[in-house]
């Protein structure tokens, strides 16, 4: 029975092995047959599936996606993504095949690029892909198998998930779709960002009248505003050798790091001497 | 990815670092000096945290080293920068703007049908948008493909939140101690 609408839902691999002699299929024609082969089979062709499965979003929405192979550099990212998955059983191999809809996976046989960069993986009950130069990527039925294709594909596949994590990072770009208007978002974004930065420089500068002393002030400050006033104290005593190292020539008093208060002091006492200081340099 | 406070800490250090150079020299009293100072020393510091691996991070200090050169190489402590600041970085790419005007011309004198037309549009506007952010992103025109570009956008933006946020932090809290 399993055999059966295995053989129905893919009805043209067997042509298809036939007309593209690979050892691959030959052993596929004969799991055809024999229900006990059937296992095997879906391990090493889960494999090919999971080598998708990162780019499968974009699989199903873009139809002009044509099919090839291409060598890169490889992305350890299919590596872990298929031995990760090569964990679940075959049982997983049918239900995926048949929700790849229009896109219909052949599972036990996919067209495979022409050009002699390829490389097959065989996966037989191996759990563990070794590390290799170059992604490897199964055409799809219906897609054309030139190497130009094939490496267009792929590099739209990158540029994509890309934008996926940059959709994730920009704030308020998850219902814009679109490459134009996800890269307009993103340029505004970082512009924003840039002013921002010459913004607080700016305000920086006008707070702390002479700004050397305020790199001192900075310890204290960050202290201050990162953790809470009751842990001041403590969280003193780990930057205070850094600090003592940096600034020994304002830090003369020592420093007893166990009240807050203590330290309110010190920060308005470099205050105060630095507008000394200023107030000297502008008489 | 989002900014931890482990870069939080780094980037406040050698920040911190950078605003020492400047402390010897306090004949800068203008404030458009001061204010460079912090400025550049922040940058630094925030391309500093990659260590060279990104290419961005080499365009901006290279930027700043034509500012402040003596900063730069103190800063860099050493070994670093010699290599980050004579690096060789790859040539910019230059488009003649009149001749490839003149292509799209003829270009576009063949293509006609509807659907093609709205797809070269798009690919028209998506173009001009990458332009603009390679003129964003620093080092933005030394690269030559999407990928990288796209990849060096997302760690610039990353250490761009960092930066804002240890610097917001640092505002906020001299501006309550002053109110005190």
């Amino acid at each position: 029975m399993a055999t059966f609408s295995y053989f129905q839902n893919y009805p043209h691999s067997l042509l298809d092995s036939l007309l593209f002699p690979t050892p691959h299929s030959s052993i596929n024609l004969t799991g055809f047959i024999d229900q006990n082969h059937l296992h095997p089979l879906p391990n090493s062709s889960l494999v090919e599936d999971i080598s998708f499965n990162p780019f499968l979003d974009e699989h199903n929405v873009d139809r002009t996606e044509n099919s090839g192979l291409k060598k890169q550099a490889n992305t350890t990212k299919t590596a872990t993504t298929g031995s990760s998955s090569c964990d679940h059983g075959p049982s997983a191999i049918t239900t995926t095949g048949k929700n790849r809809g229009r896109k219909a996976r052949n599972v036990s046989n996919s067209k495979e690029g022409v050009e002699g960069r390829k490389s097959k993986k065989q996966k037989r009950g191996s759990k563990e892909e070794p590390p290799k130069d170059y992604i490897h990527v199964r055409a799809r039925r219906g897609q054309a198998t030139d190497s130009h294709s094939l490496a267009e594909r792929v590099r739209r596949e990158k540029i994509s998930e890309r934008m996926r994590t940059l959709q994730n990072l920009v704030p308020g770009c998850d219902k814009v779709t679109g490459k134009a208007l996800m890269l307009d978002e993103i340029i505004n974004y970082v512009q924003t960002l840039q002013t921002q930065v010459e913004f607080l420089s700016m305000k920086l500068t006008s707070i702390s009248p002479v700004v050397y002393d305020f790199g001192s002030d900075l310890d204290g400050l960050i202290l201050r505003s990162e953790m809470g006033s009751p842990e001041v104290g403590t969280s003193f005593t780990n930057t205070m050798p850094t600090t003592t190292s940096i600034f020994p020539s304002l830090l003369d008093k020592s420093i007893v790091p166990t009240h807050a208060q203590v330290q309110v002091d010190l920060i308005s006492s470099h205050l105060h001497g630095g507008n000394k200081i200023y107030v000297n340099l502008g008489s | 990815m989002q900014p931890t406070s482990s870069m939080n800490e780094e980037f406040l250090k050698k920040w911190q670092m950078g605003l020492q150079i400047f402390r010897p020299s306090i004949d800068n009293t203008s404030v458009h000096e001061r204010k460079k100072a912090i400025k550049l020393s922040a940058d630094v510091a925030m391309a500093s945290l990659r260590k060279g691996t990104t290419c961005w991070s080499r365009a901006l200090i290279e930027k700043t080293a034509t500012e402040d050169n003596f900063l730069v190489r103190q800063m860099l402590s050493g070994i670093k920068a010699e290599s980050l600041i004579n690096k060789k970085l790859p040539k910019k790419i230059v488009c003649h703007r009149k001749i490839v005007r003149r292509s799209k011309k003829i270009l576009r004198r063949k293509s006609k049908s509807a659907s093609e037309e709205a797809a070269a549009k798009a690919k028209r506007l998506v173009k001009r948008r990458t332009q603009g952010l390679r003129n964003v992103v620093p080092g933005g025109e030394l690269m030559s493909n999407d990928v990288l570009l796209l990849q060096e956008t997302l760690d610039y933006i990353v250490s761009l939140q960092t930066q804002v946020n240890v610097m917001r932090s640092i505002v906020d809290a001299a501006e309550a101690e002053i109110e005190r």
